[in-house]
C-alpha cells in the first residue's frame, strides 16, 4: 500500500508471472519504454492493450497524455463499483450531507455489538471519572463526606459545576468514596470487562456441545430404530392368503427341523357324560410353531387340505394371536380338530363357511 | 501505433516470437494492474511514474441542467512523465 515499485521490482514480478528470466523481462521493459518514447517523440500516439494509450500533449509542461485502459481503470475502481452519481435535490450542499452522515454514524450506531451495561455498573456513570474536578475540590469532598454541613460550606467556596460533582460522588460511589477518585475507573472497567468476558464466553460456539448433542440424538434415534425393527420385522403378514399359497408351495412342510415341535394328539374325541347333557370336547390334533416360512395358511393347508380354513386355527388360538396379520415366529399354535368346525376341504359348503368367517372377522376388525 | 504493431515491432527488435511478446505485454498489464490496485506507485526511470490518486466524494454542478450531482469516490491513475522523456519529446518537436 502506497509503496513505490521500481523498475527491477517490476521486472522481477513480470518474470515471475511469465515464467521467464529477469534479464528477459528487463530487456523487454526497456525496449517497450524506448518504443513508446520514440513513438511519442515522432508525434504519434501508441496504444498498449491492458495498459492504455499514450498520446503527445499540447504543451511543453505536459507533453504526454495518458489514458488508462478501460479494464485497468475498472479494476482499480472496483471498490467503488457499487456507487453511482446521485442527482441531489435543490438546496443540498456538502455541509448538509456531512451533518446527515454524522447523524447516521451516531455513537450508538458505531458500537452496535457492545452489550447493555448491567444495572450495578449503570449506577456509576462512565463520565464521572472524566469530569475535570479540581484537585482541591476532590480533597475537600473526601474529607467532608461524613459531615454534610462542612461539605456545603466548602461547596459554597467552589464553583457551581464542581459543587454538583462533590454532592454526587458520595451518593453514587459509596463503597469507593474513601478511595481516591482514580479508583472509580477500575471498578467500572473490571465489572464491565467481567461482563464482557461472561457474555463472550456464553455467546461463543462450543463444538463439543454440538458433538455431544449429535451423539446423544444418534443414540436415541438408533435405539428407537432398533426397537422398531425388532418389533416389526419378525411379524408375518398373513392377510394375503394367495401370496402365502405361492410361498407355501416352495416350503418343505415336512421339514425335519420342525418335527420336534409338532405334537400329535389322538384324533378321537372325548365325550364327557353329565347327568343330562353330553358335551363333546375336541382335543387339538397337533401343536405347531409359527416360523418365518410357516403361517396359519400353510398350517391350514397342511392339516386341512385348504388354506382357507386358517380362520379356524386363528379363532381357536385367539388367546395367543392378537392379530392374524402380525404373528411372531415361535408362537405355538394349537391345530383344532377338523370336526370341531366341520372342516372338509372336499365340501364346498365347508369352504364357503370358512370364507364367510374370514369376511366376518375382517368386518369385525374394521 | 496500435497494439498489433507494437507487438510486431517488439518481436522484431527482441528477436522473439510474437506470442512471447503478447504474453509479456499481458504479464506487464497484470503486474501494473495489481500494483495500482494496491495503490502502489509504479516508477519507471527515464520514462515516468504511474500514480494512483483517490478522489473523494464531491458535488458537481451540471451547467447544462443546473442540477447538483453527487459524484462517488474514485481512483484516478495519473502518469507523470520523467524529465528525460519530456526533454526527448520536446527536443524532437
Amino acid at each position: 500500500m502506497n509503496k513505490k515499485i521500481t523498475f527491477p521490482q517490476l521486472a522481477a514480478k513480470l518474470a515471475g508471472l511469465t515464467s521467464s528470466s529477469e534479464q528477459t523481462a528487463e530487456e523487454f521493459l526497456r525496449e517497450l519504454l524506448n518504443l513508446i518514447s520514440e513513438t511519442l517523440s515522432r508525434g504519434e500516439s501508441i496504444t498498449i492493450k491492458g495498459l492504455g494509450s499514450f498520446a503527445p500533449g499540447l504543451s511543453d509542461d505536459n507533453p504526454v497524455i495518458w489514458s488508462p485502459d478501460e479494464s485497468l481503470a475498472e479494476a482499480v475502481n472496483r471498490p467503488f463499483a457499487f456507487f453511482e452519481p446521485v442527482v441531489l435535490a435543490e438546496g443540498v450542499n456538502e455541509e448538509m450531507l456531512e451533518r446527515s452522515y454524522q447523524d447516521t454514524m451516531a455513537p450508538e450506531d458505531q458500537l452496535p455489538d457492545i452489550p447493555p451495561i448491567p444495572k450495578t455498573v449503570m449506577a456509576i456513570p462512565p463520565e464521572i471519572p472524566k469530569i475535570p474536578v479540581p484537585e482541591h475540590a476532590v480533597e475537600e469532598s473526601q474529607e467532608n463526606v461524613p459531615e454534610p454541613m462542612q461539605a456545603t460550606e466548602s461547596a459554597t467556596e467552589t464553583e457551581q459545576p464542581t459543587e454538583q460533582v462533590i454532592e454526587e460522588i458520595p451518593e453514587r460511589t459509596e463503597p469507593a468514596s474513601s478511595e481516591a477518585e482514580t479508583d472509580l475507573e477500575p471498578i467500572l472497567t473490571e465489572e464491565y470487562q467481567d461482563y464482557n468476558e461472561y457474555s463472550e464466553n456464553h455467546k461463543r460456539f462450543n463444538p463439543w456441545w454440538a458433538f455431544m448433542i449429535g451423539l446423544l440424538s444418534g443414540i436415541v434415534i438408533g435405539y428407537f430404530t432398533y426397537y422398531f425393527i425388532n418389533d416389526s420385522t419378525p411379524v408375518i403378514n398373513d392377510s394375503e392368503p394367495l401370496d402365502i399359497i405361492s410361498t407355501s408351495d416352495s416350503i418343505d412342510i415336512t421339514a425335519v427341523a420342525y418335527a420336534d415341535t409338532i405334537v400329535t394328539y389322538e384324533t378321537d374325541t372325548a365325550e364327557i357324560h353329565t347327568s343330562d347333557t353330553v358335551i363333546t370336547e375336541f382335543k387339538p390334533i397337533a401343536i405347531d410353531t409359527v416360523t418365518t416360512s410357516r403361517y396359519l395358511t400353510t398350517m391350514s393347508r397342511k392339516y386341512y387340505g385348504d388354506y382357507r380354513f386358517w380362520i379356524y386355527i386363528y379363532l381357536d388360538n385367539d388367546s395367543v394371536i392378537k392379530n392374524p396379520n402380525r404373528i411372531k415366529p415361535g408362537t405355538a399354535i394349537k391345530i383344532p380338530d377338523p370336526k370341531k368346525y366341520d372342516i372338509d376341504a372336499n365340501d364346498p359348503k365347508s369352504v364357503k363357511r370358512a370364507e364367510a368367517r374370514i369376511a366376518e372377522s375382517i368386518a369385525d376388525k374394521r | 501505433m496500435d497494439h498489433k504493431a507494437v507487438t510486431g515491432q517488439l518481436a522484431k527488435i527482441l528477436g522473439r516470437d510474437s506470442k512471447d511478446i503478447t504474453a509479456l505485454i499481458d504479464g506487464l498489464a497484470t503486474t501494473m494492474r495489481d500494483n495500482l490496485c494496491d495503490m502502489n506507485t509504479v516508477a519507471l526511470p527515464g520514462f515516468g511514474e504511474f500514480i494512483p490518486e483517490k478522489e473523494d466524494e464531491h458535488i458537481q454542478n451540471d451547467l447544462s441542467t443546473g442540477q447538483q450531482i453527487l459524484i462517488p469516490p474514485s481512483i484516478n491513475i495519473k502518469f507523470s512523465p520523467s524529465a528525460i522523456l519530456k526533454r526527448k519529446i520536446n527536443d524532437r518537436q
